[in-house]
């Protein structure tokens, strides 16, 4: 691909796609973001990668507060269930660690 | 929606002194927004609905704590969110994602080993298209628990890094570079579909 500039100072592909994430979340330095723009201008791929990058997640977003559909069978047995629990003493609450969380 | 909604101060009212038709009222009115916050962590449904009668049952046992000025919604959706989270660490499935074969490829010098296929979509486009709307849903689902719940977290319940990291006892870098790779492989998966290579 010749019309790349392939000047030293100037990001590669690799770097750019790895640079991503914070570009299409707007959380970049503005120095990196002028650099990554520069690399931009100048690759047609990055564009489209960039592109389908963006769109895909702003997809995903969409998805966002979706209501599913929840059988009547299932919300009768939700209300019988409840009905029940409710009925008993609460448990005790636990008392929180301090870090209760655990790698993923 | 069986009964009419009910108005935030008589639901709470209502849950505080666990009045039985307020309950079905409840169970009415937010069960099926939940089971979608919570289908997007699970597609299992019989882990879904387990989660569900649980996210439920903790709403009812933390009413005391909500604060009453604030609205309601994004405190019991926080709630199935972490009961996602902790459900599904708990009762984890590996999956394993043969990942090379979805991540971009690079010659020796740093530059792409192949041509871009330039798709882009109207993001609405998901909503009207069903098919594409489930390529992507069973995309998400094919992740790992380790990517798909950043990606989750990130993209779908808009939490910020830092909260996901400290959610799921990561460091922000880890948690940066999982959603990134969650990312490109959703990327891949949609590019194929729109090239017709699914």
């Amino acid at each position: 691909m010749n019309f790349r500039n392939r000047r030293t100072d100037l990001l590669t592909c690799k770097e750019c796609i790895h640079l991503l994430l914070d570009y299409a979340d707007g959380s970049m330095a503005p120095a990196v973001r002028r650099k990554l723009d520069e690399h931009l201008s100048a690759c047609p791929p990055c564009q489209h990668y960039l592109r389908s990058y963006t769109s895909c997640t702003e997809m995903v977003q969409q998805l966002r507060d979706q209501e599913a559909q929840v059988p009547a069978e299932l919300q009768d047995r939700l209300k019988s269930f409840l009905r029940e629990q409710v009925k008993l003493p609460w448990p005790e609450p636990r008392r929180r660690r301090a870090k209760w969380s655990k790698r993923v | 929606m069986k009964g009419k909604p009910l108005e935030q101060g008589d639901l709470i009212e209502g849950l505080k002194s666990r009045d039985t038709k307020v309950i079905d009222t409840f169970v009415d009115q937010f069960s099926r927004p939940l089971f979608g916050v919570i289908l997007n962590y699970t597609k299992n449904p019989s882990d879904a609905e387990e989660i569900l009668q649980d996210t439920l049952l903790r709403v009812i046992r933390k009413i005391d704590t909500f604060r009453q000025q604030s609205d309601i919604w994004p405190w019991m959706k926080r709630i199935a969110v972490n009961n996602s989270i902790m459900w599904l660490r708990k009762h984890r499935r590996y999956q394993e994602i043969q990942w090379d074969e979805w991540m971009p490829r690079f010659r020796e010098d740093g530059e792409l080993a192949y041509p871009i296929f330039g798709w882009s979509g109207d993001p609405e486009e998901v909503f009207l298209n069903r098919e594409l709307s489930a390529q992507l849903y069973e995309a998400i689902q094919s992740l790992p628990f380790q990517y798909r719940a950043p990606l989750v977290l990130r993209d779908i319940d808009g939490y910020p890094i830092r909260q996901i990291a400290s959610l799921l006892g990561l460091k922000e870098a880890t948690t940066k570079t999982r959603i990134h790779r969650a990312r490109l492989f959703l990327r891949e998966k949609l590019a194929r579909y729109h090239d017709g290579r699914t």
